[in-house]
């Protein structure tokens, strides 16, 4: 095994309130730290845990595919692995939720014989959960970045919930945008009314990301969508606006399967 | 200034102080770290001089490169 290593760790969502005293143990400890997180308030608090911590903010830009910019901040911090050095990525929320640069940076660290793993944070989907009060476990849930679930042909179950990510980027194929506009988000709704109607409410989501700061719950019907305020942060929730059918005939199955089995053992 | 951040680490931690209204906040801020400060995000940032225009994005719908792609074909 290699001299370096890499730990992609989860910040969580709220500055002081969500990290792991292990994380924050990983941070301290290591030779190098990258950040990125979703507040630049947040970046100066992990500044503060250890000498060398180095934001991966500037590899974004404006009108640059962010395929580009990901495989770029991948390629950075292998450079330091490589180099024999301990290496921390503190990514905010769940570091492997919605997250290519950590899942991407572990694989290929392991791929090179360097030791890599992840120790997990408190999501934006943790946060939605409590701040919403909703429980994926009642109605069954899908999660979908959005422009894939636009670019892909899906089946959707209006029985569960539905929990767009990114919507604030919906449909930008050329990964450079930083949000797209009111005609994109019409196509969106078009494709949304072909299983829910346009009446039916929604919720934009966003965590606090600092202990000053509200959490953005805003109810509205699916029709609003285009003009709604949104960027990269923005979550789209969509409740079920169905009840789910008995399966009779797996059921009536089961059933037989019980019977026989009573059957047998008398 | 890192008194500041020590502040909203210590907010963010603590069950008691999330009770606080937003005045009682701005009068603990004033007096823990000594600062007359707004509790706004853009005036706290600055006074830390945090960026103020973060891209959060860590995932793409598809993992094609649209301008590599474009140059190839050119």
């Amino acid at each position: 095994m290699q001299t370096g290593s890499l730990v992609c760790v989860g910040t969580g969502m709220t500055l002081g309130s969500h990290i792991s005293p292990l994380s924050r143990s990983y941070i301290e400890q290591a030779d190098v730290v990258f950040v990125l997180v979703a507040d630049g308030i947040t970046e100066k608090w992990i500044e503060q845990m250890n000498a060398d911590v180095r934001s991966l903010q500037p590899y974004y830009l404006e009108g640059k595919s962010r395929m580009i910019t990901y495989r770029e901040m991948v390629a950075a911090i292998l450079a330091e692995v490589k180099a024999g050095k301990k290496v921390v990525g503190a990514f905010y929320g769940h570091p492997g939720v919605f997250a290519w640069v950590p899942h991407n940076a572990i694989k290929q660290a392991r791929e090179l014989g360097f030791k890599a793993h992840m120790e997990p944070g408190i999501s934006a989907e943790d946060c939605l959960i409590a701040d919403l009060g909703i429980d994926p476990g009642s109605s069954g849930c899908q999660h979908f970045e959005t422009s894939q679930f636009m670019f892909y042909k899906r089946t959707i179950d209006t029985a569960a919930l539905l929990v767009l990510w990114q919507v604030g980027v919906a449909g930008d194929r050329s990964l450079a945008k930083f949000t797209t506009d009111s005609e994109y988000r019409k196509i969106l709704v078009k494709l949304l009314a072909q299983y829910y109607p346009l009446h039916h409410e929604v919720i934009l989501y966003e965590a606090a990301t600092l202990p000053i700061q509200p959490t953005r719950i805003e109810y509205l019907p699916i029709s609003a969508l285009p003009d709604a305020t949104m960027d990269l942060k923005t979550t789209l929730v969509i409740p079920p606006s169905t009840k789910a059918e008995l399966n009779d005939e797996l059921i009536a199955e089961l059933e037989q399967l019980v019977k026989s089995r009573e059957a047998v053992e008398s | 200034m890192s008194k500041v951040i020590s502040f909203m680490e210590k907010l963010g931690a603590s069950s008691e102080l999330k009770q606080l209204t937003e005045s009682e906040v701005l009068e603990l801020l004033k007096s823990e770290c000594d600062l007359e400060a707004s509790l706004f995000h853009s005036d706290v940032a600055h006074m830390l001089g945090a960026r103020s225009n973060m891209v959060c994005g860590l995932v793409a719908a598809e993992e094609h490169d649209p301008e590599v792609e474009a140059e190839a074909a050119a």
